[in-house]
């Protein structure tokens, strides 16, 4: 069992696509408890992806191919779990746009997927958003977490037109906010409001769960 | 040691570095860009304050101006809702520099204007949907127009995958017989320089020289002193002239607005001595301003 999970583990670690889907697969032919499967398996392949981003060993390609096998792996087990009336266990609802003016798609997209894979219900709203559309897709979606990349210094300050006006059109559930993006740093997330800010989309992972346990 | 090359001819300046200009947007916003628009749409929708911004670097000491196109790709401008008219808003920027350099007047050096290249903004197969065809296919299209409105050479810059940073040389060398010089945007990670996907500054040096660029360089993203430390590794690795623009340092919110922390005398006393290392060209990226501008060049021509 522990070294079928490894193998979980390490297709995703690994980035292999094909074989995590198929040991998805395996997982429920041999009765594997999905959960299981997913919380000691798979998912600890994506945290030790996110290690070896960290280490410098990993870039962007790896990391977006092992969230990838993460997503894959998941939307196999998804029925199962559902067929035992276990929902996956979901940590929260993100929504996640680049901010009006700034079309810098990449980012955005490596946070989303991370956050995605590691267990959050994420609506991304693309690129060049506008600011209403930021408000909207959060009262809509009752969003626990709104994240806003900017990669632009001409566009950074639309990050915080957001957040003021997210507080201003007073949705039932008031979501947190993280910021992130190149210019972007703590003391710019401080200077407008924004409840945390995310270097990258592997801290992104670590400082959205922070703030949903907090 | 300095080297010459055939930006020194072209420019004739002796000497000294070539002075590349600086940051864009900031002074398009200045001037009234909103925010959320693109700025490469002023070319054709507010051609003087194009024309303004590029007259200020020149009147700083620039040598090169960099036409303002950073966005003008169909795969861009696409996305971005601008024009769809690619090869008249690429001619249109084209025109508004040569015109600032020729009503510059008389000078023994010559200046020089860049057709500047951006990525894509999208990410290459297998990562993402753009096939090296289209992205040939865009590239091509710009080139094709900044070369028929005469720019000097293509400047093929801030590229953060060296797949699609050879893509552009390519279709630039397919549209024209200009030089093409090529500059990737690195990050500092914990065991060296690297673009986010993982690509060396040496081996993007060597692949870009195999490709037949003719001037390879880094932008944006650092600041002045970490940009030194990549410049050297740059210059061992090449045998090509090297450009660096870095940013001027960290950017710092101040009521609202915006502000880089690296003031015009600290980012020149950083970037400047470079030229005694082997770096031919400079200018800034993020940040920087026509002073940074003025102030590099004139620490460098040690007056």
């Amino acid at each position: 069992m522990d070294y079928f999970l490894a193998k979980c583990s390490e297709a995703v670690s690994k980035y292999d696509t094909e074989l995590a889907a198929s040991l998805a697969e395996e997982a429920l032919t041999k009765g594997v408890d999905p959960m299981r499967a997913i919380e000691e398996g798979f998912a600890k392949g994506l945290e030790k992806a996110g290690t070896l981003w960290e280490e410098g060993t990993y870039f962007l390609p790896e990391l977006m191919m092992a969230s990838e096998a993460m997503k894959t792996a998941m939307a196999i087990l998804k029925p199962a779990l559902e067929e035992r009336s276990l929902k996956m266990k979901r940590l929260g609802k993100v929504v996640i746009g680049t901010v009006e003016g700034d079309i810098h798609d990449i980012g955005k997209s490596l946070v989303a997927s991370m956050l995605s894979a590691g267990g959050f219900d994420v609506v991304d709203l693309g690129a060049d958003v506008s600011v209403e559309n930021f408000v909207k897709a959060a009262t809509r979606e009752e969003a626990d977490l709104v994240c806003m990349s900017a990669l632009l210094t001409t566009t950074m300050p639309a990050q915080q037109r957001i957040i003021q006006a997210v507080k201003k059109a007073k949705p039932r559930k008031l979501p947190r906010t993280m910021i992130g993006g190149a210019p972007t740093s703590d003391s710019w997330a401080a200077e407008i409001g924004a409840d945390a800010y995310a270097p990258d989309a592997v801290n992104a992972l670590n400082v959205a769960k922070r703030l949903m346990s907090s | 040691m300095e080297r010459t090359s055939w930006i020194h001819e072209l420019t004739k300046i002796e000497g000294r570095p070539v002075i590349f200009d600086g940051a864009m947007g900031s002074l398009l916003m200045a001037g009234g860009l909103k925010p959320g628009a693109v700025p490469d749409m002023l070319c054709v929708e507010k051609p003087e304050l194009v024309k303004g911004a590029h007259k200020s670097y020149v009147d700083a000491g620039a040598d090169v101006i960099h036409t303002n196109t950073f966005g003008s790709n169909r795969i861009r401008l696409s996305q971005a809702g601008g024009s769809k008219d690619v090869p008249l808003l690429n001619r249109a920027a084209a025109k508004l520099a040569r015109e600032v350099i020729e009503a510059s007047g008389e000078s023994r050096t010559r200046a020089l204007a860049a057709g500047d290249v951006g990525p894509s903004g999208k990410l290459l197969k297998p990562l993402g949907e753009l096939s090296p065809e289209e992205a040939h296919e865009a590239f091509l299209e710009q080139v094709q127009s900044l070369a028929e409105a005469r720019v000097d050479f293509i400047s093929i810059e801030t590229m953060f995958s060296l797949k699609e940073a050879l893509l552009a040389l390519e279709a630039a060398k397919d549209a024209c017989s200009l030089p093409v010089s090529v500059s990737m945007t690195y990050e500092k990670r914990k065991n060296g320089f690297f673009t986010v996907m993982g690509e060396t500054p040496r081996s993007c040096v060597e692949a870009l020289s195999a490709g037949g660029a003719d001037m390879v360089g880094a932008n944006c993203t650092l600041a002045s002193a970490d940009m030194r430390e990549l410049a050297l590794e740059l210059v061992a690795a090449s045998q090509l002239p090297v450009l660096i623009e870095p940013n001027a340092g960290q950017p710092v919110a101040r009521g609202g607005s915006v502000e880089y922390l690296e003031d015009p005398a600290f980012f020149a006393a950083n970037v400047a001595p470079l030229a005694s290392e082997g770096v031919t060209a400079m200018g800034g990226c993020c940040g920087t301003t026509p002073e940074h501008i003025r102030e590099l060049r004139r620490v460098v021509t040690g007056k």
